[in-house]
Formats: C-alpha cells, sequence, structure tokens
C-alpha cells in the first residue's frame, strides 16, 4: 500500500509541468510590477535595484573596458566610408574652428586680464563632477547611460549632465556608485529651451526616432534654420545657456499657434567617454525673475510651464520648486 | 548513470547561467546595433526550458527576468513576468528537445523572441515608456530579435553537442531501450 502510494506521488512529482510555479511567479511580478508603478523614487524596489546595481558595478565596468576597442574600430571603420562631401563639409569647418580658436583665445586672454583687474569671477562657472560613460541602454526602447559614479560622488537624481559639446541629459535613477542618465533624446526628456539670439522659448523634447522637436515657440517669434538653442535656466535643473542644439527646420502649419521645429542635438554619447555632472547652481546659471515673467507672458510660457508641471509630478511631490526641466511622461 | 547525468545537466546549466548573467551584466549594455540591443536573459530561459521543460523553464524564466528587471532602467516586474510564461511555454513540449530537434528549437525559441519583444514592446506603450508603436515594434523590436536568435546560436549549437556527447538529461524511455536493445545485439554477435 505504502508503496503504491509512493509510487503515485513520484509519477505525480514526474508529470507536474510547472503550472503552480507559473502562477505564484506571475502574481509576484505583477506585484513587483504594481509597487514599481506607484511608488516614488525612494520606494523599495528603487531601492533593491540601486542596492543590485551597486554589486554589479563591477562587471558593466569589465564590459565597458572589453568593449572601448570595438567601439573605436566602428569609429574608424565610419571616417574610411565618409563620404568625399563630408570630407570637405569638415576641413571647412576646421579652417573655421580654427579661425575662431585664435580669436577666441585672444579673447579669452583680454577676459582673463580684465577678470583679474576687476576681480569678478568668472561669468560661466560650472560646479560640476567629472564620470565616465560605462554603459549605454539596457534594452532597445529607453536612451539612456550608465556613468560611473552615483551617491558617494554626491549624485542625486536630477543633476544636469554635460559633455564637451553641450547637454546630453539629467540623472534619473543613481545608486552607490553609478547613476542611470536619461538623454535629451529619450522620448520621455524634456528640457526648457530657448532660441540664443531671439531668447523665443519652449520645450525641447526626444522623439521615438531619436531626434529633438523644440515645442511651444509661438509663431509669431523670430526662428530660422541654423540658429542656436541653450538651455533656458527655466525650472532650476540646467543651468542657463548651455547648448543644446541647432535649428535644422523650422515648419509652421496654417492656423497652428506653434512652430514645428526640429533640432540637431550637438552632443552625443557615441563618440564620448567622458562627461561632467553639474552637482550645483550657481545664481547667475539660473533663470533671472524677468526670463520666467516673460515665459509666463506669452502663450508658450504659459504651455510649456504646465506641461512641465505635469511632466514632473514626482519632483513636485517630493518639494521640489516647479520645474520646466525633466520627463514628459512615462514612468 | 541516471544519477550522474542530473548531475552533469545542473552542472551545465550552472553554467550556463553564469555566462549568460555575466555576458547581461557586462556586454549586453554595451552591444547594440540597428537599435536593438542583445537579451541574454531570454537566451538563458529559453535555453534551459528547451533542455529541462516547463518547470524549469519557468522557474529560469522568473529568475533571469528577476535580474533583467532589477539590473537595468526598465519598469521592474515587466521581463519577469514574461520570461515566466515564456520559459513555461517553451518547456511545455517534449523535454530535452534541445538535443533531438535542433532545428525545432531554433525556430521555436524565434518564435518566442518575437513574441518577447512585441509583448514588451506593447507593455511599455501601455505603461507610457513608449508613444510611438511603429517605432517600438519595428525601430527597436526587430533588431532585438535578430540579435537574439543571432547570439542564441552558439549557445544552442554548443549545448545542442555537448547533449549528445554526454547524454544531458534523462532520454525519452523509447531511446533508451531502442539503445540497449542495439547493444544486446551487439553482445549477442560477439558470443555468437
Amino acid at each position: 500500500m505504502a508503496r503504491t502510494q509512493r509510487y503515485k506521488s513520484t509519477v505525480r512529482k514526474q508529470q507536474s509541468t510547472g503550472l503552480r510555479p507559473l502562477i505564484a511567479f506571475c502574481l509576484i511580478s505583477i506585484l513587483v510590477l504594481t509597487f514599481y508603478l506607484r511608488e516614488g523614487d525612494t520606494g523599495i524596489i528603487h531601492s533593491v535595484r540601486s542596492g543590485v546595481t551597486a554589486v554589479t558595478m563591477p562587471l558593466r565596468v569589465v564590459g565597458s573596458a572589453v568593449a572601448t576597442p570595438f567601439n573605436a574600430l566602428g569609429n574608424i571603420m565610419g571616417n574610411l566610408t565618409a563620404s568625399e562631401e563630408t570630407l570637405s563639409e569638415l576641413k571647412a569647418q576646421n579652417e573655421e574652428l580654427t579661425a575662431q580658436v585664435a580669436e577666441l583665445s585672444e579673447a579669452q586672454e583680454t577676459a582673463t586680464r580684465l577678470e583679474d583687474l576687476l576681480g569678478l569671477q568668472s561669468t560661466y562657472n560650472l560646479q560640476s563632477v567629472a564620470a565616465r560613460i560605462i554603459g549605454t541602454s539596457g534594452d532597445a526602447w529607453t536612451k539612456t547611460v550608465t556613468i560611473d559614479k552615483g551617491t558617494a560622488d554626491g549624485f542625486t537624481v536630477n543633476m544636469p549632465v554635460t559633455n564637451s559639446a553641450g547637454v546630453i541629459g539629467q540623472i534619473i535613477e543613481v545608486s552607490a556608485n553609478s547613476s542611470v542618465v536619461r538623454l535629451i533624446t529619450d522620448e520621455s526628456s524634456g528640457v526648457s529651451a530657448m532660441i540664443q539670439s531671439t531668447r523665443a522659448q519652449g520645450m525641447l523634447q526626444g522623439q521615438p526616432d531619436g531626434s529633438l522637436l523644440l515645442n511651444y515657440v509661438p509663431i509669431d517669434a523670430e526662428v530660422q534654420a541654423g540658429d542656436m538653442v541653450v538651455t533656458s535656466g527655466i525650472g532650476g535643473v540646467y543651468p542657463k545657456g548651455l547648448p543644446l542644439g541647432r535649428v535644422s527646420s523650422v515648419e509652421s502649419a496654417d492656423n497652428a499657434l506653434y512652430y514645428t521645429i526640429v533640432v540637431d542635438a550637438f552632443s552625443s554619447v557615441e563618440n564620448q567617454e567622458e562627461v561632467l555632472v553639474i552637482t550645483s547652481l550657481t545664481e547667475d546659471q539660473t533663470a533671472s525673475a524677468d526670463d520666467i515673467a516673460s515665459a509666463d507672458d506669452n502663450p508658450a510660457g504659459a504651455t510649456s510651464d504646465n506641461a512641465s508641471q505635469d511632466s514632473n509630478q514626482d519632483a513636485s511631490q517630493d518639494g521640489a520648486d516647479a520645474s520646466g526641466d525633466g520627463t514628459t511622461g512615462g514612468e | 548513470m541516471e544519477v550522474h547525468d542530473k548531475y552533469s545537466a545542473r552542472r551545465t546549466v550552472g553554467i550556463l547561467a553564469v555566462v549568460c548573467v555575466v555576458l547581461q551584466m557586462a556586454l549586453s549594455t554595451q552591444i547594440s546595433i540597428g537599435g536593438g540591443t542583445v537579451n541574454f536573459m531570454l537566451i538563458l530561459t529559453g535555453t534551459v526550458a528547451l533542455l529541462s521543460g516547463s518547470r524549469a523553464g519557468c522557474v529560469a524564466g522568473f529568475l533571469a527576468g528577476t535580474l533583467y528587471d532589477f539590473t537595468m532602467p526598465v519598469p521592474a516586474g515587466l521581463m519577469m513576468l514574461i520570461l515566466s510564461v515564456t520559459g513555461f511555454i517553451l518547456g511545455s513540449g517534449e523535454r530535452n528537445r534541445l538535443a533531438e530537434q535542433l532545428d525545432v528549437s531554433l525556430k521555436l525559441f524565434a518564435i518566442a523572441c518575437c513574441a518577447v519583444n512585441l509583448v514588451y514592446a506593447i507593455a511599455l506603450l501601455l505603461i507610457g515608456t513608449q508613444s510611438d508603436i511603429l517605432t517600438a515594434i519595428f525601430g527597436h523590436g526587430v533588431a532585438s530579435i535578430l540579435l537574439d536568435v543571432i547570439f542564441a546560436l552558439p549557445f544552442f549549437y554548443v549545448l545542442a553537442r555537448a547533449d549528445l556527447g554526454q547524454g544531458f538529461a534523462r532520454r525519452p524511455n523509447s531511446l533508451r531501450t531502442a539503445n540497449a536493445k542495439r547493444g544486446g545485439a551487439k553482445r549477442y554477435r560477439k558470443l555468437h
């Protein structure tokens, strides 16, 4: 009798298809997903992830070191296959930049002397910490990079990140020794921006295809292809005046209130390894009361501000200042 | 002999898991071709499911999904759910299919890759992380599917060969009986 029972239990065990574990795992997964979506940046799931990221950090560093030569190989291939037109364009740019460098060097010398004489502080002093990009997004749907420094170096969520060309994004997750940076080209990203020459303000948003759109610039503003787009400083996240990109096309539909402005980003993380994380802003680097008032006066400013408040609910809930920069949706 | 096979199977799955986890942590974030990335956790789940059946596939899927969700900046819980179900479904057919039907296994895995990436893209769309379904599926999903299948090939090939050589897991009774009969016939010929 006992043998029969044992036989039956053995047969049942062999026939087990794992349906019970599957149901249990599905329930756990749904619970985790629900917690993740409902909790803030400081919830349990985020804390666990932060810990796991810190533990797995050495592997990522090794992976980055292994992949670096191959990235360089990709760049060489790209350079070898560059067209004649591109090369001539680069030569022209090189000449132009060389002239500019000479001019700027002279200007810098003059500025240094004047600063020494007048005892002025540097007009553009970023308080920042250098970090190194060690990986890109783990999935294909989001545009983020991971950098090799975190809370141990004083980094916190929402800190802006730049490279030599301009703004690349802001920190969205941080662990002890690494941080995840959402790029400005991610479709969840939004940065308060303005046209440098006319000061027309808008919201620079990433698109699914990786391009950038400058939204909410009113149709009566003066914008043309080639204009430089810089951060407006409204929101207090990004310093005022950092380069973002250049307007590549401007379109306006009939009866539309705003332009459709496509922007080519200055910065790219593909060939960049070093970045600067801006840890704090000086008074000069934040938007002035006049800037905020002018943004509020025109419809674009109002819309932009509303959009940003909607998009950055987390920051608002945490007691942060109303911000013009941050996410435009998503998690 | 069966005990030896069992330990051998566990050891192989252990090695496979370590390799996939290391690759996921170290290389997955570095490899991005055509907008797609490699999901070594999906490869691990698929391989275990096709080697060891639905129960092991389901467990492997859950653990792999957990690791994926907690090491990548993605919505936590989503890949856990998808990989658990994928492991269960992939392993619900014949046990040890990878060794005996490599071509069928590859086809099944390719279908699973399509399903996983499609469901993941739609889920991201519903959660709000993505806004454009076409870009999510065709811009990133297709490239990811291709990369997943390409990177799975060496795993499948090596494991199928290793399995044929050593006898990875329990073979179906019919095969063992046939082998025994063949051995018996040889012995009979030697004696006479």
